[in-house]
């Protein structure tokens, strides 16, 4: 069957706390189709009786809208749903097995006892040796522990020591003997050689006695899992000892010991510095589990196990747009599957999914939703808490997080007007200043010229009053900034700041709007506040006054008036100016008013308003 | 239209997920509530099941909810537009629209009953947050019901018209408060001359009455179980009882300090004590979502609370003293509340935004037109022509004070949510590019300019996305077109997209050759979606021969 739609009956019937959806429904697996007809008709209905009801409302709907699904699967897709489950159930079992071993592994030594302890919960689980024999093999690879002959002593391969295989004859065996004591004359370190000697000579005496090399052979399969019982069939022969072995160094004990191809079983005495997953940041390692008597036993946890580490920690500083962001969180449990976590947080505006960590260990990604628009205040701090239940351990992520104010509607819309739009007619200046002292982060400055307007970074919206100023986190990350603004061509620049630079932008904006509108002549002009409009158009002045004293006539000194007559729109944008006075037609003169004047919005003049402002400025002296 | 008497008749229906009204304009051009054959303004929208293909609709249905709870249905609403959904009764299943078209069959009946004549045509309400998929439902259901459905639109902007109709020609800005029983809207209006548009809005499409009965009731059934270890709720038709008693405390809470819940199950009996401080408490995170969305909608527009003139109160559940409490501490004054009734104004908004939108040869329109031209003569004593106030003193005495006609009114409904398109950016990876965005108003048209992604490429495809979102997985794609033999031309080649979005829910997509911009290619989209037509007539003739009662 589609392993889509067994992953969401799953999800189901863990939400009802169900197996199977046999066990759901209450029937047996053998149970005939018409059967099952009957029982999904009668939950049909309890389910169309229940819709309503908070406490089954999900349980309900899920059923009245998988219905089909339900029927599907256990009438036609039965023999798959079955196999599936069956599937599904070895995998569970392998878990908790792979659990049992880890505990057994933490010591980062396999002895015999440990590895009988292994089969023993294989079998009590219900779980066949050699899938048992592979889990074990692979986590002792991944954890780098190694096999050792009794619990108590280090075990020492005598074959490896020699350099042979272990159905070398006895000839081979004197030979290789000779020689490589010979050798260890030309060894300059005396204690080395001592050692050595010592390796060599205990290798001949053992296996130069028969009985003493039956012995030792039969004590090398159980360590090196070589014999035949346990090894699974069909897997190469030396795989069992193979993924064992592989982490570990060359050995000291045997430093002229040939090529590997010589020496089928590899080294088995090393200890690596093994990471068994994830060590848990307690002091002492407790001992391995003990082999368990049954698979209850197994599940019990130790609590040492049970523990977590989170990836960021500490506090994150978000800075947010308008829409919602994903911030992911990793939690790196360790141990047994008992040991779920539970997260916590206490903010409307941040949600976690999901909130509970179970199943078997590993890394988990948390998702965390940031909402700014559900967010009261423009900055507010959320801390998300991580708790295992089992152990106590608890761990926390704090977020600090900042929204940009609400922009006004028709801002939005301009925004997405311009993404893709042809950009061009903007200068860029650009001022780096040598960096401060004390280099941190950059510093990012934007002035938008009319001093208006949206600046995104990154398509995020962190200004709507042509001001940024950024200065936290700036360290050569590549950054697309963009400045829009109602009437005015927008504009786009891939910019890095470096850490401790200083960033000045002042792009000047095109003006596209003709400022030629003429309102509609059905609608009536809307009341306008004047002393609103006034507060409004009083800002513009040192803008004005200073295209006055540029572009306007007269000799330097001279008083210069203009009176403007303003209309604006819905959306309070004033979208075209005459001046009264004759004399001031001058182009760059109206150019430059019109850019100042279509910069300025007048709050809550939602309407076609008309109204008039007079600017006065003194002309500046010639060029 | 055609010259029958009635082919000016259209029936404004609220169809609401609790209830259900609906209202027409007389000749006057007053809108009047359309009594149901039970002579109640209001219909509740539950249907009971009794038989294969034959039910009631209305307050017999709702008393049989205790009875056969398995054959009822209630608060369909809440599931329209969604695809997998369907219920079955006597071995027949039926989608929601089905299950909306019956109790809208109910309703065309009834009111051909009170009117004396046949009723096709209609304008029914929805949610403002309702997305297509949910509009396009219901439009289906009304379809199906044997309505001519001449448009849907939103439920606030239907308020606003009731309530600003006769107010008409001043400059306010209304603030529409719906919470009904199964949904929730905020939007913010703004009647400019006479002009309606809507500034912004937000909601809930899940949020309503539903959710404070559900809470009143689990608070109540926890307490049983606490007491004797049964849960009442396990069992449909115990539950129900339940529920019902609820509901009428939770509608006594909003007049009287304490009710009290009888419970009784499996031989156990518990009186369950609440009072409206408890209730609160309770309910108080739902409230804080109203208040937030509240919040929300004006920080959209931009404003604040001293912008709004008023605040109309819409749906049955704006009755909670809470509710208006809360309200009250947001704005830090006592809110205005327009003297509305909150049951009805959806529906009557409804029949008066059918007449002046779709009729303007109704009797109504035509008295106005009388008496613009009459004021003309008289030598245009009368200032404005939208300033309704002046000519009622002129009006002559047979028609009724307060009214000539309807004045020329211009109303805008507005998206719900965005709409854009999936496109591939520098670095030819997908994002979304909004072209029409949320709360911009209908009709609209708007254009993008976009580029050849590849060379010499001769066709485009259009996805046509919903919705907030930077990916395909956060928005939803309602369409997809391929407008084919387009010039190969060599990669960034400029073209332009236009996206036009009718009242009638049709999206028209237009690209403009690179070279010729007069040639254009064109494809279309219904956004109404959902059923084939020989699907809907299968399932309108299913529904001509169905028993309503
Ligand atoms: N006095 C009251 N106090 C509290 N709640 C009330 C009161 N009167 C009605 N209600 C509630 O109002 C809701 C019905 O309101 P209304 O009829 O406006 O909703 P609707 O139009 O059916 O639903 P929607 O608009 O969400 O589709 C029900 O949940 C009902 O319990
Ligand atoms: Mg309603």
């Amino acid at each position: 069957m589609d392993s889509r739609d067994f992953d969401e009956i799953e999800r189901f019937l863990t939400t009802v706390g169900k197996a199977t959806l046999f066990e759901y429904l209450g029937l047996g697996e053998d149970v005939a189709d018409e059967a099952v007809d009957a029982a999904l008709q009668k939950r049909r209905s309890w389910a169309q009786g229940q819709q309503s009801n908070p406490k089954y409302r999900t349980e309900a709907i899920w059923l009245i809208k998988n219905m089909g699904l339900v029927k599907r699967v256990l009438v036609q897709e039965r023999g798959g749903y079955l196999g599936e489950l069956q599937q599904r159930e070895q995998g569970r079992k392998l878990q908790i097995l792979k659990q049992y071993i880890l505990g057994t592994l933490a010591e980062g030594r396999l002895s015999r006892r440990d590895k009988a302890g292994v089969m023993q919960q294989a079998r009590a689980l219900g779980l066949a040796e050699p899938l048992a024999q592979q889990a074990l093999d692979e986590l002792a690879a991944q954890t780098g522990a190694q096999a050792e002959g009794e619990p108590s002593e280090v075990f020492v391969d005598h074959y490896l020591t020699l350099g042979l295989r272990p159905d070398a004859d006895y000839n081979s065996l004197y030979s290789s003997y000779r020689q490589r004591l010979e050798q260890l004359r030309h060894t300059l370190d005396r204690q080395l050689a001592e050692e050595q000697r010592d390796a060599l000579e205990l290798a001949w005496r053992v296996l130069s006695d028969p009985a003493a090399r039956e012995a030792f052979d039969q004590q090398r399969r159980l360590v090196v899992g070589g014999a035949a019982p346990i090894r699974p069939a069909g897997l190469p022969e030396p795989a069992a000892a193979g993924p064992i072995a592989r982490a570990t160094e060359p050995a000291p004990r045997a430093p002229s010991a040939p090529a590997p191809a010589e020496a089928p079983s590899a080294p088995v005495e090393l200890r690596p510095k093994l990471a068994l997953v994830e060590r848990p940041a307690e002091p002492e390692a407790r001992p391995p589990l003990p082999p368990p008597t049954s698979e209850r036993e197994a599940l019990r946890p130790n609590p040492s196990l049970g523990r977590f580490s989170i990836e960021p920690a500490g506090t994150l500083a978000l800075q947010l747009g308008k829409k919602p962001q994903v911030v992911e969180l990793k939690v790196r449990r360790v141990g047994t599957e008992a040991a779920p976590c539970k997260l916590f947080v206490e903010r409307a505006w941040v949600s976690v999914e999901p909130r509970t960590l179970s199943g078997p260990p590993g890394e988990h990604t948390v998702q965390i939703t940031v909402d700014p628009s559900k967010m009261e205040r423009e900055s507010a701090v959320a801390i998300i808490t991580v708790l295992s239940e089992l152990t106590g351990q608890r761990a926390t992520l704090t977020l600090d997080v900042k929204r940009p104010a609400p922009a006004p509607v028709a801002a939005i819309l301009m925004v997405a007007m311009a993404l893709l739009a042809v950009i061009g007619g903007a200068a860029w200046w650009l001022s780096r200043p040598p960096p401060p002292a004390a280099p941190q982060s950059g510093v990012l400055i934007v002035e938008v010229d009319p001093a208006a307007g949206e600046i995104s970074v990154n398509g995020d919206i962190l200004s709507t009053n042509g001001r940024l100023r950024l200065d936290q986190g700036l360290r050569g990350q590549a950054l697309k900034i963009g400045v829009q603004l109602d009437g005015f061509a927008p504009v786009q620049e891939a910019v890095q700041v470096q850490a401790g630079e200083t960033l000045t932008l002042r792009p000047v904006l095109e003006l596209t709007d003709k400022m030629d509108f003429i309102p509609p002549r059905d609608e009536a002009p809307a009341l306008i506040d004047e002393a609103k409009a006034r507060a409004a158009l009083d800002a513009t002045a040192p803008a004005a006054a200073a295209c006055l004293a540029q572009h306007g006539p007269g000799e330097p000194g001279a008083t210069i008036t203009a009176t403007a007559t303003l209309l604006s729109t819905h959306e309070g944008w004033i979208r075209s100016m005459k001046l009264r006075e004759p004399g001031l037609g001058r182009a760059a003169l109206q150019t430059c008013l019109r850019r100042v004047v279509r910069a300025t919005r007048l709050p809550f003049v939602n309407g076609y308003a008309q109204t008039t402002y007079t600017w006065t400025a003194q002309k500046a002296p010639g060029r | 239209m055609s010259s029958a008497p009635n082919a000016g008749v259209v029936l404004g229906i609220d169809l609401g997920t609790t209830f259900s009204a609906m209202a027409v304009v007389d000749r006057y051009g007053r809108p009047v509530m359309v009594m149901n054959s039970e002579g109640q303004p209001t219909t509740p929208s539950v249907i009971h099941f009794y038989d294969r293909d034959a039910c009631v609709v209305g307050d017999e249905a709702t008393k049989m909810v205790v009875v056969d709870p398995t054959n009822v249905v209630r608060f369909i609403k809440r599931n329209m537009g969604e695809p997998d959904f369907t219920l079955e009764f006597f071995g027949r299943s039926y989608t929601p629209q089905e299950l909306s078209a019956i109790t809208l069959k109910k309703l065309k009946e009834d009111a051909e009953e009170a009117l004396g004549h046949p009723v096709t045509d209609a304008v029914i309400t929805v949610p403002a947050y309702f997305n297509s998929a949910r509009r396009a439902a219901t439009a289906e259901a009304g379809a199906i019901a044997g309505l001519n459905v001449l448009s849907i639109i939103n439920e606030p902007t239907a308020a606003a018209i009731a309530y600003g109709l006769d107010r008409i020609g001043g400059s306010r800005r209304i603030l529409v408060f719906d919470l009904g029983g199964g949904t929730f809207d905020v939007t913010l209006m703004e009647m400019r001359g006479v002009s309606f548009r809507t500034l912004a809005s937000d909601g809930n499409a899940e949020l309503g009455g539903k959710d404070w009965d559900d809470r009143l009731l689990n608070f109540v059934a926890e307490q049983f179980v606490e007491r004797f270890g049964l849960d009442p709720r396990d069992d449909p038709q115990p539950f129900q009882e339940l529920y019902e008693r609820c509901l009428h405390a939770k509608i006594s809470l909003s007049t009287k300090p304490k009710a009290v819940i009888p419970v009784n199950y499996k031989g156990h009996r518990m009186v369950a004590n609440v009072s409206r401080e408890e209730f609160e408490g309770l309910t108080a995170d739902l409230v804080e979502q109203c208040a937030v969305t509240s919040q929300l909608v004006l920080e959209k527009a931009g404003m604040g609370w001293n912008d709004v003139d008023e605040v109309l109160l819409v749906g049955g559940s704006t009755r909670m003293p809470m509710i208006r409490t809360m309200l009250d501490g947001l704005a830090g004054r006592r809110v205005q509340s327009a003297n509305i009734n909150p049951d009805e104004c959806v529906a009557l908004g409804a029949a008066l935004a059918g007449v002046l939108r779709h009729r303007p040869e109704h009797p109504a329109m035509a008295n106005q037109r009388q008496a613009l031209a009459r004021r003309a003569r008289d030598g245009g004593r009368e200032n404005s022509p939208g300033s309704p106030g002046a000519p009622a003193a002129e009006a002559p005495q047979a028609e009724p004070a307060g009214f000539i006609g309807l004045p020329p009114v211009k109303v805008t409904d507005v998206t719900s949510h965005p709409l854009g398109m999936i496109v591939l950016d520098r670095n030819m990876n997908e994002r979304i590019y909004p072209l029409i965005p949320e709360a911009t108003a209908v009709p609209c048209e708007k254009a993008g300019r976009f580029a050849y992604a590849y060379d010499g490429m001769t066709a485009v495809r259009v996805e046509v996305t919903e919705g907030h979102g930077q990916s395909r997985d956060e928005v939803k794609v309602i369409g997809d077109v391929v407008l084919e033999d387009m010039p190969p031309r060599p990669r960034g080649t400029p073209i332009e997209v236009i996206y036009r979005y009718g009242l009638n829910q049709i999206l028209e997509i237009d690209i403009l050759d690179p070279d010729r911009k007069d040639h254009v290619r064109r494809a279309r989209i219904d956004l109404r979606g959902g059923m084939s037509q020989p699907h809907l007539d299968a399932a309108r003739k299913r529904m001509a021969a169905f028993q309503v009662s």
